[in-house]
């Protein structure tokens, strides 16, 4: 016995024995990590998980872009947008408009087939001269990539190395109408305002700016970059930001359905078990009852009459998931309810209130605790089947997503390869850790407060 | 004696009990002889390694066990190779019968299994022998009885039929654990009578693990006493009955409520009382009066509830400042008339009154003792808040107030005021005994009612709440009434004493005068099955 006069309560001896239970523990961290950084998702993400850039496209991670808007507008004497106020100069490199897209193909070696893409006209031959045109080749996914050496090639002839990607018969290739591929534009500012803007020496009132023109943005001396660490969804919005904040959803209804749950089925249970006789019966024949209807259905049919908002949706999974737990709060009252200190409680004068709330109840802790944390990856996992058959939540008529609805859509945009892999395999693999974590944790504190079980088996 | 085979040989056995964080000795240098024909007992408290002994024996001990030095040696030889032994050479016996049975299966399936599968008979000869093993251990009707499943036996037939599977090897040595401590007296009684008699005919080696020197006395020749792992004495069990040496044997023997010899008004224990009875007044108005009171139980069906009737018309009384003994085996309703007097169950019909008055329902002058120490506080409460329940609820005390009261029921039960932040499981079950008592004090009652309270206690420490029980009762000057199934204790403490069986009252009268001159053939019956180490 320890020399000390403050006792050692069982929770505190359940919390002990969870801390030598590794595996649990280990679990405890990975579900505080990831809890926490949804809950400070704004913090960790810069990038608002409904901000698009569909000119980006699908992007694996790490990939980067300038950091701009979709549009972006600058005028003389004004503000300038929010997140440039704080410098003193901006070079823009911008994409010039004026140019012409070509398609080159190749059969058996030889180059048969020259056309502008607009119209369709067909050429004969086509130079490249550097010096007055820039050409540059567009890659698969849109892209511009290298510049092409100078030369001369036409039909018929065979078709140079540098102009075909390894084993692809076509190849597209840009030519601007000058020597630059890009515009630079430079805009200088003083206190937040705009105070000049030059596209070279020319200088303007006004800028307009498509994001998908914006070559690179250069800040005084920094150049402004985005990277999107775990890519981003065909609409070129942040993965790893998306992933964050769906996470808030898939919690937040994990936790509220769970609560919502736990407070209709402890009164229940608690009430059924205490009181016995007919009125258990009569509790206990309607949640048989209620067992008895296809829950996911009803959820379903729940969602789709009262709409698809947040209070519903932890009302209907709240609503279906306290049939088991009044069961378990209802057998554990029953067998506590015998024991002699209950007795020696109401020989002591307590009313049926005290004995429930004093000597009934805090008994089931450790039931309650196991019970609630294996509830929370069960409705997570039921959220996200909702998010996944299409019944996402709402609020204010915008979608919300979480991790259900980011892994239907990352299995949508899989494409045919499997080459958009990682927009399914990161939300299910946090999903996944999520509950894999809690389902640990619930086994571990099931050990901690019931450590007879564990040395049985 | 020295030319017979020698069956177990322990020599300096150390065992230890292993967790991570932590290792503790179960047994330290414990060596012991048993030879063949020989009934050896060992005894002790609870915690003082004996059953650890036993299953370091037959190689049963859980992975956590270590083994730090010295030798098992069975049947001469060294080591034990573990499948060889069990089963054929040694048998054991445990403690609940009820759970060394399986459920499912037939007696005649656990009796015949081992018999076919072991000794390769054939199933009519496996029947014949098992037919006449139930006749040995007095089984009436054995055909009937090999077709019955467990639960449909009664706990002592059961252990019966454990003897006889465990007999059917005909085992060199048999080891029993507690056998006879989940069962009534009588029935107690039978079994180790059977046991004695098997252990003779068939030559074996038995080794009796029990808590109870009394049991061991009936069965055993040698005695090893063993305390805090290890063994303290070993001898003949007369010569150690009658002269302990060593001091700890000396103090178990004389805490040891006896059935015959003087009256104790204490039993030697550490602490000691010497407060004098009240004087009673047996003409008084009756405190408590009790007029056929009727209780049943009743199951729900799907038409309507079964009753079954568990106190059939009990009438007493009892009068101010005495202590009302009331002895019964169990299921003879002795705790549903502690419940019903309570007010904890209703009552079918019946008077019962308390100072004249008719009383229903919970009284806060009647208060109760538990059985079951670690089961009768909340565990999530600290000492104090559990003793503290009476005040809360009744009374409007200050904090201050409450924590002075609550201190001084820590002293009238002989705590230390430090227990007040403990929990209860980090209490031995005598402290928990004593908290519960202090708690059934904290109202001031004025009749104390006491179901079985050192029946889940150690025989030292029974002294001690059974002297702490009667001084309390002397010292308030309360009424109490005392029900226990074991007839010593009654006579240490009871005043008047109640017979019970089957829900009724057989004999009721003085202690002294009921006890020497019984009337009733159960109450009889009831004193010759109490094993007493008293020759």
């Amino acid at each position: 016995m320890t020399p000390s006069s403050k006792g050692i309560s069982l929770s505190r001896e359940a919390w002990q024995r969870l801390q030598s239970h590794h595996l649990a523990m280990l679990s405890l961290l990975f579900i505080v990590v990831i809890a926490l950084a949804c809950c400070l998702a704004p913090l960790l993400s810069s990038i608002a998980p409904e901000t698009q850039a569909a000119w980006f496209h699908t992007q694996a991670p790490f990939s980067t872009r300038p950091a701009v808007k979709a549009l972006n507008h600058w005028q003389l004497g004004e503000a300038s947008p929010i997140e440039y106020q704080n410098y003193q100069k901006l070079l823009i490199d911008v994409q010039r408009r004026d140019y012409e897209d070509i398609r080159v193909v190749k059969r058996e070696g030889l180059i048969f087939k020259i056309q502008l893409i607009e119209g369709a006209m067909p050429l004969t031959s086509f130079e490249i001269n550097q010096d007055s045109h820039a050409v540059y080749a567009i890659l698969r996914n849109g892209q511009i990539g290298q510049p092409l050496p100078n030369m001369t090639f036409q039909l018929g002839m065979i078709a140079p190395a540098e102009l075909f990607l390894a084993h692809q018969e076509v190849a597209f290739l840009r030519k601007y109408q000058s020597k630059n591929a890009v515009d630079q534009y430079l805009i200088k500012q003083a206190n937040g305002k705009v105070v000049e803007i030059k596209n070279n020496d020319q200088t303007l009132s006004e800028l307009k700016l498509k994001g998908s023109q914006v070559q690179r943005i250069q800040a005084d001396t920094v150049e402004l970059l985005i990277t999107h660490y775990l890519g981003t969804d065909e609409l070129g919005r942040d993965l790893y930001s998306r992933i964050l904040h769906g996470g808030r959803i898939s919690i937040l209804v994990g936790l509220v359905a769970t609560l919502v749950s736990l407070l209709i089925g402890v009164s229940v249970g608690a009430l059924s078990g205490y009181l016995g006789g007919k009125t258990d019966r009569l509790i206990m024949s309607s949640v048989d009852i209620l067992y008895a209807i296809p829950f996911m259905f009803l959820v379903i049919l729940l969602l789709v009459n009262f709409g698809r908002n947040l209070i519903m949706l932890f009302f209907a999974l709240g609503a279906v998931q306290w049939l088991t737990m009044s069961r378990i709060i209802r057998t554990q009252i029953m067998s506590i309810k015998q024991l002699p200190y209950v007795d020696a409680a109401r020989l002591c004068g307590a009313n049926s209130f005290q004995i429930i709330f004093h000597h009934l109840l805090p008994n089931c802790t450790g039931t309650i605790l196991i019970y609630t944390t294996l509830t929370v990856p069960m409705v997570i996992m039921e959220e996200s089947f909702l998010s996944f058959i299409g019944l996402n939540v709402q609020f204010q008529g915008r979608s919300l997503d979480s991790w259900g609805t980011l892994i239907f859509q990352g299995m949508q945009a899989l494409g045919s390869n499997g080459e958009n892999a990682w927009l399914l395999i990161f939300p299910a693999i946090t999903m996944g850790v999520m509950l894999l974590s809690l389902n640990i944790l619930g086994d571990g504190l099931r050990d901690a407060f019931d450590p007879k079980l564990r040395d049985k088996d | 004696m020295t030319s017979k085979p020698s069956i177990v040989d322990i020599e300096h056995l150390s065992l230890s009990y292993r967790s991570r964080q932590s290792s503790h000795s179960a047994l330290s240098a414990v060596s012991l002889n048993l030879k063949q024909g020989e009934a050896l007992g060992l005894v002790g408290e609870s915690g003082s390694g004996k059953s650890t002994l036993a299953h370091a024996i037959i190689n049963l001990l859980p992975p956590q066990a270590h083994i730090e030095s010295g030798k098992v040696r069975l049947f001469q030889q060294e080591g034990f190779k573990k499948r060889l032994f069990q089963g054929r050479d040694i048998a054991m016996i445990f403690q609940d019968p009820m759970s060394s049975l399986t459920p499912h299966l037939t007696i005649a399936a656990q009796m015949l299994e081992p018999m076919i599968h072991v000794k390769g008979m054939s199933l009519s000869q496996a029947t014949q022998r098992a037919l006449s093993l139930l006749g040995d251990v007095n089984i009436h009707q054995p055909e009937q009885v090999l077709k019955k499943y467990p639960h449909e036996l009664s706990g002592g037939m059961c252990q019966r039929i454990m003897i006889a599977i465990a007999l059917s090897a005909e085992p060199l040595l048999l080891i029993a654990d507690e056998p006879t401590t989940a069962l009534d007296v009588t029935t107690q009684a039978t079994i180790l009578h059977i046991l004695k008699d098997l252990q003779l005919k068939h030559n074996m080696a038995l080794l009796f693990v029990s808590h109870d020197l009394g049991v061991i006395h009936q069965v055993c020749d040698r005695v090893c006493v063993m305390h805090k792992g290890q063994i303290v004495e070993q001898g003949s069990t007369k010569d150690i009955l009658k002269n302990p040496k060593q001091p700890y044997t000396k103090s178990l023997i004389a805490s040891i409520p006896r059935l015959t010899g003087p009256k104790l008004d204490y039993l030697p224990s550490q602490e000691l009382f010497n407060t004098p009875p009240h004087s009673k007044n047996p003409d008084a108005a009756p405190l408590l009066s009790v007029e056929q009171l009727c209780v049943s139980y009743s199951t729900p069906s799907l038409f309507g509830a079964k009753k079954f009737k568990t106190l059939n018309e009990l009438s007493f009384n009892m009068v101010e400042g005495e202590i009302l003994g009331i002895v019964g085996e169990s299921g003879s309703g002795k705790s549903t008339l502690a419940k019903a007097l309570c007010g904890l169950i209703p009552t079918d019909s019946g008077k019962v009154t308390y100072r004249s008055a008719p009383l229903k329902g919970i009284h806060p002058d009647l208060q109760m003792v538990f059985q079951d120490p670690s089961s009768s506080l909340n565990p999530r409460m600290t000492i104090g808040g559990n003793i503290a329940e009476a005040l809360k609820y009744r009374q409007s005390l200050s904090s201050q107030d409450r924590r002075a009261r609550c201190n001084q029921l820590l002293e009238q039960v002989n705590l230390p005021p430090e227990f007040y932040h403990r929990y209860p499981h980090e209490l031995s079950g005598g402290q928990k005994q004593r908290v519960g008592i202090a708690r059934a004090l904290a109202d001031s009652p004025k009749l104390l009612i006491c179901d079985e309270p050192v029946s889940a206690l150690d025989v030292s420490i029974q002294a001690q709440v059974l002297n702490l029980l009667k001084h309390l009762q002397r010292s308030l000057n309360i009424s109490m009434i005392f029900i226990t199934h074991d007839i010593s204790v009654v006579r240490f403490i009871a005043d008047r004493l109640i017979v019970m069986t089957q829900g009724s009252i057989v004999e009721i009268g003085a202690t002294e005068q009921l006890l020497t001159n019984p009337q009733h053939d159960y109450t009889k019956s009831l004193l010759n099955s109490v094993p007493d180490i008293n020759f």
